[in-house]
Protein backbone atom coordinates (compact mmCIF):
# COMPACT_ATOMS: atom_id res chain seq x y z
CA UNK A 1 0.00 0.00 0.00
CA UNK A 2 2.78 2.19 0.79
CA UNK A 3 4.53 1.70 -1.57
CA UNK A 4 2.14 2.56 -4.34
CA UNK A 5 1.34 5.68 -2.46
CA UNK A 6 5.06 6.43 -3.23
CA UNK A 7 4.54 5.67 -6.93
CA UNK A 8 1.77 7.90 -6.85
CA UNK A 9 2.98 10.81 -5.13
CA UNK A 10 6.13 10.67 -7.65
CA UNK A 11 3.88 11.02 -10.82
CA UNK A 12 1.61 13.14 -8.99
CA UNK A 13 4.29 15.99 -8.13
CA UNK A 14 4.46 16.04 -11.71
CA UNK A 15 1.01 16.65 -12.40
CA UNK A 16 1.59 19.28 -9.85
CA UNK A 17 4.38 20.85 -10.86
CA UNK A 18 2.35 21.46 -14.45
CA UNK A 19 -0.91 22.13 -13.22
CA UNK A 20 0.94 25.63 -10.99
CA UNK A 21 1.87 26.65 -14.54
CA UNK A 22 -1.84 26.56 -15.49
CA UNK A 23 -3.68 28.07 -11.98
CA UNK A 24 -0.66 31.08 -12.06
CA UNK A 25 -1.72 31.59 -15.09
CA UNK A 26 -5.63 31.49 -14.50
CA UNK A 27 -5.65 33.17 -11.31
CA UNK A 28 -4.13 36.20 -13.09
CA UNK A 29 -5.61 36.67 -16.50
CA UNK A 30 -9.00 34.42 -15.67
CA UNK A 31 -8.00 32.41 -18.96
CA UNK A 32 -6.23 28.84 -19.87
CA UNK A 33 -3.29 28.92 -21.46
CA UNK A 34 -3.71 26.21 -24.03
CA UNK A 35 0.02 26.03 -24.62
CA UNK A 36 1.58 25.79 -21.32
CA UNK A 37 2.12 21.69 -22.27
CA UNK A 38 4.28 22.66 -25.39
CA UNK A 39 6.64 25.68 -23.47
CA UNK A 40 7.08 22.71 -21.45
CA UNK A 41 8.10 20.11 -24.10
CA UNK A 42 10.07 22.68 -25.69
CA UNK A 43 12.06 23.95 -22.42
CA UNK A 44 12.46 19.65 -22.41
CA UNK A 45 13.98 19.80 -25.73
CA UNK A 46 16.42 22.57 -24.62
CA UNK A 47 17.18 20.84 -21.74
CA UNK A 48 18.37 17.55 -23.69
CA UNK A 49 20.13 19.11 -26.34
CA UNK A 50 22.35 21.33 -23.77
CA UNK A 51 22.92 18.23 -21.96
CA UNK A 52 24.03 16.07 -24.73
CA UNK A 53 26.02 18.74 -25.96
CA UNK A 54 28.01 19.08 -22.41
CA UNK A 55 28.11 15.59 -21.37
CA UNK A 56 31.20 14.66 -22.56
CA UNK A 57 33.22 17.56 -21.44
CA UNK A 58 31.64 18.19 -17.91
CA UNK A 59 30.90 16.13 -15.33
CA UNK A 60 27.49 14.68 -15.70
CA UNK A 61 25.87 15.65 -12.66
CA UNK A 62 26.71 19.56 -13.68
CA UNK A 63 25.78 19.32 -17.36
CA UNK A 64 22.55 17.50 -16.08
CA UNK A 65 22.21 20.62 -13.69
CA UNK A 66 23.22 23.02 -16.43
CA UNK A 67 20.69 21.49 -19.24
CA UNK A 68 17.88 21.87 -15.90
CA UNK A 69 18.88 25.31 -16.06
CA UNK A 70 18.80 26.14 -19.46
CA UNK A 71 15.54 24.26 -19.84
CA UNK A 72 14.01 26.21 -17.19
CA UNK A 73 15.17 29.84 -19.01
CA UNK A 74 14.02 29.17 -21.85
CA UNK A 75 10.77 27.98 -21.22
CA UNK A 76 10.49 30.50 -18.78
CA UNK A 77 11.28 33.23 -21.75
CA UNK A 78 9.51 31.62 -23.99
CA UNK A 79 6.42 31.99 -22.00
CA UNK A 80 6.70 35.62 -21.48
CA UNK A 81 7.56 36.08 -25.24
CA UNK A 82 3.87 34.41 -25.88
CA UNK A 83 2.43 36.49 -22.97
CA UNK A 84 3.70 39.82 -25.15
CA UNK A 85 2.76 38.72 -28.49
CA UNK A 86 -0.17 36.06 -28.32
CA UNK A 87 -2.22 37.02 -25.11
CA UNK A 88 -1.52 40.45 -24.57
CA UNK A 89 -2.92 42.25 -27.43
CA UNK A 90 -5.94 40.31 -26.80
CA UNK A 91 -6.80 41.16 -23.38
CA UNK A 92 -9.69 43.69 -23.87
CA UNK A 93 -11.24 40.94 -26.52
CA UNK A 94 -13.95 38.46 -25.70
CA UNK A 95 -12.91 35.70 -23.65
CA UNK A 96 -12.46 33.59 -25.88
CA UNK A 97 -9.94 35.38 -28.42
CA UNK A 98 -6.95 34.84 -26.29
CA UNK A 99 -8.10 30.97 -25.85
CA UNK A 100 -8.14 30.48 -29.60
CA UNK A 101 -4.80 31.70 -29.49
CA UNK A 102 -3.14 29.84 -27.09
CA UNK A 103 -4.38 26.64 -29.06
CA UNK A 104 -2.79 28.34 -32.20
CA UNK A 105 0.12 28.65 -29.99
CA UNK A 106 -0.08 25.50 -29.00
CA UNK A 107 -0.01 23.76 -32.41
CA UNK A 108 2.83 26.28 -33.91
CA UNK A 109 5.03 25.11 -30.84
CA UNK A 110 4.23 21.37 -31.60
CA UNK A 111 5.13 21.87 -34.78
CA UNK A 112 8.22 23.58 -35.21
CA UNK A 113 9.77 20.83 -32.03
CA UNK A 114 8.82 18.21 -34.96
CA UNK A 115 10.53 20.27 -37.81
CA UNK A 116 13.35 21.25 -35.61
CA UNK A 117 14.11 18.67 -33.41
CA UNK A 118 12.21 15.50 -35.63
CA UNK A 119 9.10 13.25 -34.71
CA UNK A 120 11.65 10.33 -33.44
CA UNK A 121 11.89 10.33 -29.82
CA UNK A 122 15.59 10.71 -28.08
CA UNK A 123 16.42 9.65 -24.88
CA UNK A 124 18.51 11.76 -22.21
CA UNK A 125 20.31 8.58 -21.54
CA UNK A 126 21.87 8.98 -18.16
CA UNK A 127 24.93 7.16 -18.09
CA UNK A 128 24.19 5.68 -14.29
CA UNK A 129 21.84 3.02 -14.02
CA UNK A 130 18.10 3.22 -12.24
CA UNK A 131 18.51 0.40 -9.90
CA UNK A 132 16.04 0.56 -7.64
CA UNK A 133 16.91 0.65 -4.08
CA UNK A 134 15.17 -0.64 -0.90
CA UNK A 135 14.75 0.86 2.18
CA UNK A 136 12.25 -2.05 4.36
CA UNK A 137 9.91 -3.04 2.26
CA UNK A 138 9.43 0.28 -0.06
CA UNK A 139 11.29 0.13 -3.40
CA UNK A 140 12.55 3.30 -4.61
CA UNK A 141 14.59 4.50 -8.18
CA UNK A 142 16.90 6.80 -7.64
CA UNK A 143 14.78 8.74 -10.60
CA UNK A 144 11.99 8.46 -8.71
CA UNK A 145 13.98 10.02 -5.65
CA UNK A 146 15.46 12.81 -7.72
CA UNK A 147 11.72 13.65 -8.88
CA UNK A 148 10.60 13.41 -5.66
CA UNK A 149 12.95 16.11 -3.76
CA UNK A 150 13.08 18.36 -6.88
CA UNK A 151 9.22 18.68 -6.76
CA UNK A 152 8.73 19.09 -3.19
CA UNK A 153 11.94 21.49 -3.11
CA UNK A 154 10.31 23.25 -6.18
CA UNK A 155 7.07 23.89 -4.76
CA UNK A 156 8.03 25.12 -1.46
CA UNK A 157 10.17 27.42 -3.04
CA UNK A 158 7.24 28.57 -4.76
CA UNK A 159 4.76 28.64 -1.80
CA UNK A 160 7.68 30.83 0.63
CA UNK A 161 7.82 33.28 -2.59
CA UNK A 162 4.19 33.54 -3.01
CA UNK A 163 3.35 33.63 1.13
CA UNK A 164 6.55 35.88 2.17
CA UNK A 165 8.11 38.23 -0.45
CA UNK A 166 6.86 41.73 -1.41
CA UNK A 167 6.40 40.63 -5.27
CA UNK A 168 4.86 37.22 -4.33
CA UNK A 169 2.02 39.75 -2.35
CA UNK A 170 1.54 41.62 -5.05
CA UNK A 171 1.18 38.48 -7.49
CA UNK A 172 -1.78 37.11 -5.10
CA UNK A 173 -3.40 40.78 -4.59
CA UNK A 174 -3.42 41.22 -8.50
CA UNK A 175 -5.15 37.56 -8.96
CA UNK A 176 -7.52 38.78 -6.50
CA UNK A 177 -8.32 41.85 -7.79
CA UNK A 178 -6.01 43.42 -10.35
CA UNK A 179 -7.40 47.01 -10.37
CA UNK A 180 -6.88 47.61 -7.20
CA UNK A 181 -3.44 45.94 -6.91
CA UNK A 182 -2.78 48.94 -9.58
CA UNK A 183 -3.79 51.31 -7.49
CA UNK A 184 -1.76 50.71 -4.54
CA UNK A 185 1.52 50.71 -7.64
CA UNK A 186 1.42 47.25 -8.59
CA UNK A 187 2.75 47.04 -12.45
CA UNK A 188 0.19 44.17 -13.39
CA UNK A 189 1.86 43.82 -16.63
CA UNK A 190 5.08 42.82 -14.70
CA UNK A 191 3.08 40.60 -12.26
CA UNK A 192 1.82 38.65 -15.37
CA UNK A 193 5.11 38.28 -16.75
CA UNK A 194 6.63 37.00 -13.13
CA UNK A 195 3.56 34.01 -13.66
CA UNK A 196 4.40 32.90 -16.93
CA UNK A 197 8.19 32.55 -15.84
CA UNK A 198 7.14 30.40 -12.76
CA UNK A 199 4.98 28.79 -14.33
CA UNK A 200 6.77 27.97 -17.67
CA UNK A 201 10.14 26.98 -15.28
CA UNK A 202 7.78 24.69 -13.20
CA UNK A 203 6.73 22.97 -16.35
CA UNK A 204 9.98 22.72 -18.00
CA UNK A 205 11.66 21.00 -14.83
CA UNK A 206 8.42 18.59 -14.43
CA UNK A 207 9.12 17.82 -18.86
CA UNK A 208 12.68 17.13 -17.71
CA UNK A 209 11.99 15.00 -14.80
CA UNK A 210 9.54 12.35 -16.21
CA UNK A 211 11.51 12.25 -19.63
CA UNK A 212 14.75 11.02 -17.52
CA UNK A 213 13.32 7.73 -17.48
CA UNK A 214 11.12 7.86 -20.50
CA UNK A 215 11.54 9.83 -24.07
CA UNK A 216 11.82 13.23 -25.16
CA UNK A 217 9.46 13.93 -28.29
CA UNK A 218 7.33 16.48 -29.83
CA UNK A 219 3.63 16.06 -27.88
CA UNK A 220 4.91 15.13 -24.36
CA UNK A 221 2.83 18.18 -23.28
CA UNK A 222 0.07 17.13 -24.31
CA UNK A 223 -1.23 14.58 -22.46
CA UNK A 224 0.90 15.45 -19.33
CA UNK A 225 -0.50 18.85 -19.91
CA UNK A 226 -4.32 17.92 -20.37
CA UNK A 227 -3.79 15.47 -16.68
CA UNK A 228 -2.41 18.20 -15.13
CA UNK A 229 -4.88 21.20 -16.22
CA UNK A 230 -7.66 18.40 -14.92
CA UNK A 231 -5.61 18.57 -11.70
CA UNK A 232 -5.79 22.25 -11.77
CA UNK A 233 -9.39 21.91 -12.25
CA UNK A 234 -9.71 19.29 -9.53
CA UNK A 235 -8.52 21.44 -7.02
CA UNK A 236 -9.80 24.64 -7.53
CA UNK A 237 -8.45 26.42 -10.79
CA UNK A 238 -6.32 29.83 -9.47
CA UNK A 239 -5.90 28.32 -6.37
CA UNK A 240 -2.26 27.20 -5.67
CA UNK A 241 -2.35 24.91 -2.71
CA UNK A 242 -5.51 23.41 -4.47
CA UNK A 243 -3.61 22.54 -8.03
CA UNK A 244 -0.61 21.31 -5.81
CA UNK A 245 -3.56 19.17 -3.97
CA UNK A 246 -5.13 18.38 -7.58
CA UNK A 247 -1.94 16.55 -8.88
CA UNK A 248 -0.91 15.05 -5.73
CA UNK A 249 -4.59 13.40 -5.56
CA UNK A 250 -4.61 12.43 -9.52
CA UNK A 251 -0.88 11.04 -9.03
CA UNK A 252 -2.18 8.59 -6.32
CA UNK A 253 -5.30 7.56 -7.45
CA UNK A 254 -4.19 6.53 -10.83
CA UNK A 255 -1.77 4.26 -9.49
CA UNK A 256 -4.58 3.07 -6.97
CA UNK A 257 -7.06 2.22 -9.48
CA UNK A 258 -4.00 0.57 -11.55
CA UNK A 259 -2.57 -1.62 -8.56
CA UNK A 260 -5.51 -1.66 -6.56
CA UNK A 261 -8.98 -1.74 -8.35
CA UNK A 262 -7.39 -3.51 -11.38
CA UNK A 263 -8.28 -0.99 -13.80
CA UNK A 264 -6.37 -2.32 -16.83
CA UNK A 265 -3.15 -0.11 -17.65
CA UNK A 266 -4.64 1.15 -20.39
CA UNK A 267 -7.69 2.55 -18.87
CA UNK A 268 -5.48 4.35 -16.31
CA UNK A 269 -5.80 7.79 -17.88
CA UNK A 270 -9.85 7.68 -17.41
CA UNK A 271 -9.14 8.11 -13.72
CA UNK A 272 -8.23 11.52 -14.21
CA UNK A 273 -11.87 11.96 -16.43
CA UNK A 274 -13.87 10.40 -14.12
CA UNK A 275 -12.23 12.14 -11.06
CA UNK A 276 -13.02 15.68 -13.11
CA UNK A 277 -16.52 14.59 -13.76
CA UNK A 278 -17.12 13.39 -9.79
CA UNK A 279 -15.52 17.29 -8.37
CA UNK A 280 -17.88 19.04 -11.05
CA UNK A 281 -20.60 17.58 -10.13
CA UNK A 282 -20.06 17.49 -6.58
CA UNK A 283 -17.81 20.55 -6.29
CA UNK A 284 -17.64 22.79 -9.25
CA UNK A 285 -15.28 25.20 -8.19
CA UNK A 286 -12.56 22.37 -7.04
CA UNK A 287 -11.37 21.05 -3.81
CA UNK A 288 -9.75 24.82 -2.69
CA UNK A 289 -11.35 26.69 -4.98
CA UNK A 290 -14.10 29.11 -3.29
CA UNK A 291 -17.14 30.73 -4.51
CA UNK A 292 -16.67 34.10 -2.45
CA UNK A 293 -18.28 37.30 -2.83
CA UNK A 294 -17.55 40.35 -1.51
CA UNK A 295 -19.61 41.47 1.29
CA UNK A 296 -20.78 44.17 1.48
CA UNK B 1 -4.33 70.51 -5.80
CA UNK B 2 -6.56 68.39 -7.87
CA UNK B 3 -7.89 70.20 -11.14
CA UNK B 4 -9.95 68.06 -13.62
CA UNK B 5 -10.42 70.41 -16.34
CA UNK B 6 -13.41 70.03 -19.13
CA UNK B 7 -13.73 66.05 -18.80
CA UNK B 8 -15.51 63.91 -21.18
CA UNK B 9 -16.00 60.43 -20.85
CA UNK B 10 -17.44 57.44 -22.96
CA UNK B 11 -18.48 53.57 -22.34
CA UNK B 12 -18.52 52.89 -25.95
CA UNK B 13 -21.23 55.40 -27.55
CA UNK B 14 -22.72 56.28 -24.74
CA UNK B 15 -21.12 59.26 -22.98
CA UNK B 16 -21.40 59.63 -19.47
CA UNK B 17 -19.60 62.69 -18.48
CA UNK B 18 -19.83 65.96 -19.95
CA UNK B 19 -17.27 69.19 -19.97
CA UNK B 20 -16.88 68.37 -16.06
CA UNK B 21 -14.81 70.54 -13.85
CA UNK B 22 -13.94 70.17 -10.58
CA UNK B 23 -11.39 71.47 -8.18
CA UNK B 24 -9.92 70.11 -4.86
CA UNK B 25 -7.99 72.42 -2.89
CA UNK B 26 -5.06 71.96 -0.58
CA UNK B 27 -6.89 70.95 2.68
CA UNK B 28 -9.77 70.99 1.35
CA UNK B 29 -12.71 67.91 1.67
CA UNK B 30 -14.63 68.15 -1.12
CA UNK B 31 -17.98 66.46 -1.38
CA UNK B 32 -19.76 65.01 -4.77
CA UNK B 33 -23.68 64.03 -4.98
CA UNK B 34 -25.09 62.68 -7.24
CA UNK B 35 -28.26 60.43 -7.91
CA UNK B 36 -27.12 56.57 -8.94
CA UNK B 37 -26.11 56.61 -12.08
CA UNK B 38 -25.01 60.41 -12.63
CA UNK B 39 -21.16 59.48 -12.98
CA UNK B 40 -19.37 59.84 -9.52
CA UNK B 41 -17.38 56.41 -9.99
CA UNK B 42 -17.22 57.02 -13.24
CA UNK B 43 -15.23 60.93 -12.61
CA UNK B 44 -13.20 59.12 -10.04
CA UNK B 45 -11.99 56.06 -12.35
CA UNK B 46 -11.37 58.95 -14.62
CA UNK B 47 -9.08 60.67 -12.78
CA UNK B 48 -7.04 57.31 -11.91
CA UNK B 49 -6.91 56.15 -14.87
CA UNK B 50 -8.95 53.05 -14.85
CA UNK B 51 -11.42 54.86 -17.81
CA UNK B 52 -9.99 56.81 -20.42
CA UNK B 53 -11.22 60.38 -21.24
CA UNK B 54 -12.68 61.60 -24.46
CA UNK B 55 -11.82 65.15 -24.25
CA UNK B 56 -9.74 67.48 -21.41
CA UNK B 57 -7.18 67.32 -18.62
CA UNK B 58 -6.50 66.10 -15.38
CA UNK B 59 -3.62 68.63 -13.37
CA UNK B 60 -2.50 67.12 -9.75
CA UNK B 61 -0.45 70.01 -8.20
CA UNK B 62 -0.25 71.70 -12.41
CA UNK B 63 1.55 68.86 -13.70
CA UNK B 64 -0.86 67.07 -16.39
CA UNK B 65 -1.97 63.55 -14.84
CA UNK B 66 -4.44 62.52 -17.59
CA UNK B 67 -5.17 63.99 -20.73
CA UNK B 68 -5.72 63.25 -24.53
CA UNK B 69 -3.11 64.79 -25.88
CA UNK B 70 -0.04 63.58 -23.28
CA UNK B 71 1.30 60.80 -22.33
CA UNK B 72 -0.62 59.94 -19.55
CA UNK B 73 0.86 58.70 -16.06
CA UNK B 74 -0.59 54.75 -16.16
CA UNK B 75 -2.75 53.94 -13.46
CA UNK B 76 -0.10 51.86 -10.89
CA UNK B 77 1.75 55.29 -10.67
CA UNK B 78 -0.86 57.31 -9.57
CA UNK B 79 -0.54 56.43 -5.54
CA UNK B 80 3.72 57.19 -6.00
CA UNK B 81 2.08 61.08 -7.05
CA UNK B 82 -0.29 60.82 -3.84
CA UNK B 83 -3.10 60.09 -5.23
CA UNK B 84 -5.02 56.88 -3.41
CA UNK B 85 -8.16 55.83 -4.09
CA UNK B 86 -10.71 54.06 -1.57
CA UNK B 87 -12.95 52.39 -4.54
CA UNK B 88 -16.80 51.34 -4.33
CA UNK B 89 -17.53 48.45 -2.75
CA UNK B 90 -14.08 48.49 -1.25
CA UNK B 91 -11.98 45.95 -3.20
CA UNK B 92 -10.33 44.24 -0.49
CA UNK B 93 -7.90 41.57 -1.13
CA UNK B 94 -10.14 39.25 0.85
CA UNK B 95 -8.32 36.38 0.78
CA UNK B 96 -5.38 38.24 2.61
CA UNK B 97 -4.89 38.83 5.94
CA UNK B 98 -5.58 42.48 7.21
CA UNK B 99 -1.77 42.90 7.94
CA UNK B 100 -0.95 41.75 4.03
CA UNK B 101 -3.77 44.47 2.50
CA UNK B 102 -1.58 47.04 4.79
CA UNK B 103 1.39 45.88 3.46
CA UNK B 104 -0.19 46.09 0.04
CA UNK B 105 -1.01 49.34 0.59
CA UNK B 106 2.46 50.24 1.02
CA UNK B 107 3.69 48.76 -1.65
CA UNK B 108 4.81 51.75 -3.33
CA UNK B 109 6.76 52.73 -0.42
CA UNK B 110 10.61 51.29 -0.27
CA UNK B 111 11.67 52.96 3.14
CA UNK B 112 10.81 50.05 5.36
CA UNK B 113 10.99 52.20 8.70
CA UNK B 114 8.31 54.49 7.22
CA UNK B 115 6.28 51.74 6.56
CA UNK B 116 6.34 50.61 9.86
CA UNK B 117 5.41 53.85 11.03
CA UNK B 118 2.66 54.09 9.03
CA UNK B 119 1.19 50.80 10.12
CA UNK B 120 1.68 51.93 13.85
CA UNK B 121 -0.04 54.85 12.97
CA UNK B 122 -3.11 52.66 11.44
CA UNK B 123 -3.07 50.41 14.28
CA UNK B 124 -3.38 53.68 16.72
CA UNK B 125 -5.78 54.89 14.61
CA UNK B 126 -7.83 51.76 14.20
CA UNK B 127 -7.62 49.61 16.89
CA UNK B 128 -10.22 46.98 15.18
CA UNK B 129 -7.17 46.11 12.92
CA UNK B 130 -4.78 45.52 15.09
CA UNK B 131 -6.56 42.73 16.88
CA UNK B 132 -7.42 41.61 13.53
CA UNK B 133 -4.54 41.98 11.98
CA UNK B 134 -4.12 37.98 11.72
CA UNK B 135 -7.68 37.35 9.95
CA UNK B 136 -8.69 37.13 6.48
CA UNK B 137 -9.89 40.70 5.13
CA UNK B 138 -13.14 38.90 3.96
CA UNK B 139 -14.42 37.73 7.26
CA UNK B 140 -15.07 40.77 8.70
CA UNK B 141 -17.46 43.22 8.68
CA UNK B 142 -18.49 45.73 6.39
CA UNK B 143 -17.53 48.32 8.71
CA UNK B 144 -14.05 46.91 9.53
CA UNK B 145 -13.75 46.12 6.11
CA UNK B 146 -14.45 50.20 5.48
CA UNK B 147 -11.88 50.90 8.01
CA UNK B 148 -9.42 48.31 6.61
CA UNK B 149 -9.90 49.80 2.66
CA UNK B 150 -9.27 53.59 4.27
CA UNK B 151 -6.20 52.44 6.25
CA UNK B 152 -4.94 50.47 3.38
CA UNK B 153 -4.93 53.26 1.00
CA UNK B 154 -3.39 55.84 3.98
CA UNK B 155 -0.52 53.54 4.30
CA UNK B 156 1.25 54.90 1.09
CA UNK B 157 0.50 58.80 2.49
CA UNK B 158 -1.50 60.36 -0.12
CA UNK B 159 -1.81 63.69 -0.36
CA UNK B 160 -5.30 63.07 -2.21
CA UNK B 161 -7.97 60.41 -0.98
CA UNK B 162 -10.39 59.74 -3.26
CA UNK B 163 -13.20 58.02 -1.32
CA UNK B 164 -16.03 56.28 -3.44
CA UNK B 165 -19.19 55.43 -1.40
CA UNK B 166 -17.67 55.02 2.28
CA UNK B 167 -20.56 54.78 3.52
CA UNK B 168 -22.21 51.89 1.62
CA UNK B 169 -24.06 49.37 3.29
CA UNK B 170 -23.08 50.69 6.71
CA UNK B 171 -25.05 51.30 9.78
CA UNK B 172 -26.01 55.55 10.32
CA UNK B 173 -23.96 55.36 13.52
CA UNK B 174 -20.76 53.89 11.72
CA UNK B 175 -21.14 55.96 8.27
CA UNK B 176 -20.92 58.86 11.52
CA UNK B 177 -17.41 57.15 12.50
CA UNK B 178 -16.36 56.76 9.10
CA UNK B 179 -16.94 60.37 8.08
CA UNK B 180 -15.53 61.48 11.46
CA UNK B 181 -12.15 59.64 10.89
CA UNK B 182 -12.30 61.40 7.54
CA UNK B 183 -12.42 64.57 9.10
CA UNK B 184 -9.22 63.80 11.43
CA UNK B 185 -7.33 62.60 8.61
CA UNK B 186 -8.11 65.99 6.81
CA UNK B 187 -7.10 68.07 9.71
CA UNK B 188 -4.12 66.01 11.17
CA UNK B 189 -2.40 65.42 7.94
CA UNK B 190 -3.67 68.06 5.45
CA UNK B 191 -4.76 65.20 3.89
CA UNK B 192 -6.99 66.43 0.19
CA UNK B 193 -10.50 64.24 0.37
CA UNK B 194 -12.89 64.29 -2.53
CA UNK B 195 -16.00 62.43 -0.97
CA UNK B 196 -18.70 60.66 -3.29
CA UNK B 197 -21.35 59.84 -0.48
CA UNK B 198 -25.14 58.82 -1.10
CA UNK B 199 -25.64 60.41 2.23
CA UNK B 200 -25.74 64.03 0.65
CA UNK B 201 -26.40 65.69 4.06
CA UNK B 202 -23.86 64.01 6.01
CA UNK B 203 -20.89 64.49 2.96
CA UNK B 204 -22.28 67.98 2.90
CA UNK B 205 -21.75 68.62 6.48
CA UNK B 206 -18.30 67.21 6.41
CA UNK B 207 -17.18 68.76 3.86
CA UNK B 208 -15.67 72.41 2.48
CA UNK B 209 -17.43 72.54 -0.78
CA UNK B 210 -19.61 70.25 -2.39
CA UNK B 211 -20.34 69.45 -6.55
CA UNK B 212 -23.80 68.64 -7.64
CA UNK B 213 -23.62 66.25 -10.49
CA UNK B 214 -26.53 65.12 -12.47
CA UNK B 215 -26.26 63.05 -15.79
CA UNK B 216 -22.60 63.49 -16.32
CA UNK B 217 -23.21 67.17 -15.81
CA UNK B 218 -22.01 69.57 -13.02
CA UNK B 219 -25.51 71.43 -12.29
CA UNK B 220 -23.82 73.28 -9.26
CA UNK B 221 -20.84 74.34 -6.62
CA UNK B 222 -21.18 75.52 -3.99
CA UNK B 223 -19.79 76.38 0.02
CA UNK B 224 -21.07 73.21 1.38
CA UNK B 225 -23.27 75.17 4.18
CA UNK B 226 -24.84 77.03 1.34
CA UNK B 227 -25.81 74.05 -0.62
CA UNK B 228 -27.18 72.44 2.65
CA UNK B 229 -29.39 75.57 2.63
CA UNK B 230 -30.26 75.78 -1.48
CA UNK B 231 -33.96 74.93 -1.94
CA UNK B 232 -33.51 72.72 -5.11
CA UNK B 233 -30.46 70.62 -2.93
CA UNK B 234 -33.05 70.46 -0.32
CA UNK B 235 -35.26 68.96 -2.73
CA UNK B 236 -33.53 66.64 -4.39
CA UNK B 237 -30.81 65.18 -2.53
CA UNK B 238 -31.64 66.19 1.53
CA UNK B 239 -35.13 64.55 1.57
CA UNK B 240 -37.28 67.78 1.22
N1 LIG C 1 -18.26 49.60 -17.48
C1 LIG C 1 -19.35 50.27 -17.92
N2 LIG C 1 -19.79 50.10 -19.18
C2 LIG C 1 -20.84 50.78 -19.64
N3 LIG C 1 -21.55 51.66 -18.93
C3 LIG C 1 -21.18 51.88 -17.67
C4 LIG C 1 -20.05 51.20 -17.10
N4 LIG C 1 -19.91 51.61 -15.82
C5 LIG C 1 -20.91 52.50 -15.61
N5 LIG C 1 -21.66 52.67 -16.71
C6 LIG C 1 -22.80 53.58 -16.84
O1 LIG C 1 -22.32 54.90 -16.67
C7 LIG C 1 -23.22 55.65 -15.87
C8 LIG C 1 -22.49 56.24 -14.70
O2 LIG C 1 -22.07 55.20 -13.85
P1 LIG C 1 -21.32 55.45 -12.49
O3 LIG C 1 -20.94 54.13 -11.94
O4 LIG C 1 -20.25 56.44 -12.69
O5 LIG C 1 -22.46 56.10 -11.61
P2 LIG C 1 -22.46 56.50 -10.09
O6 LIG C 1 -22.80 57.93 -10.03
O7 LIG C 1 -21.21 56.09 -9.44
O8 LIG C 1 -23.67 55.65 -9.55
P3 LIG C 1 -23.88 54.91 -8.14
O9 LIG C 1 -24.36 55.96 -7.19
O10 LIG C 1 -24.94 53.92 -8.42
O11 LIG C 1 -22.58 54.31 -7.74
C9 LIG C 1 -24.33 54.71 -15.48
O12 LIG C 1 -25.44 54.98 -16.26
C10 LIG C 1 -23.81 53.34 -15.77
O13 LIG C 1 -24.84 52.50 -16.21
MG1 LIG D 1 -20.73 54.74 -7.98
Amino acid sequence: MLQHLLNGLTVGSIYALVALGYTLVYGILKFINFAHGDVLMIGTYVALMVFKGLKSFIEIPFAFGIAVLAGMLSSALLGVVIERLAYRPLRHAPRLAPLISAIGVSVILSNSAALIFGTKSQRFDMPFNNTPIHCGSLVVTPYQGLILITAFVMMALLHVFIKTTRTGKAMRASSENPLVAELMGVDTDRMIRFTFIWGSALGAIAGILVSLDYKVYPTLGSLIGLKAFIAAVVGGIGNISGAMLGGLLLGVLETYGVAVLGIPVGYKDTVAFVLLIIILLVRPSGLLGSNKRDKV
Amino acid sequence: MLLVKHITVHYGQRQVLTDVTLLVKPKEIVSLIGANGAGKTTLLRAITGLTPLSAGDVLFDDVPIRSVTFEQVPTCRMIEKGIGLVPEGRGLFSDMTVLENLEMGAYSVRDKQAIHLQKKKMFDRFPILFERREQKAGAMSGGEQQMLAIARTLMARPKLLLLDEPGLGLSPLMVKQVMDIILDINKEDGVMVLLVEQNARLALRHSHRGYVLENGKVVLSDESTLLLKNPNIQKAYLGG
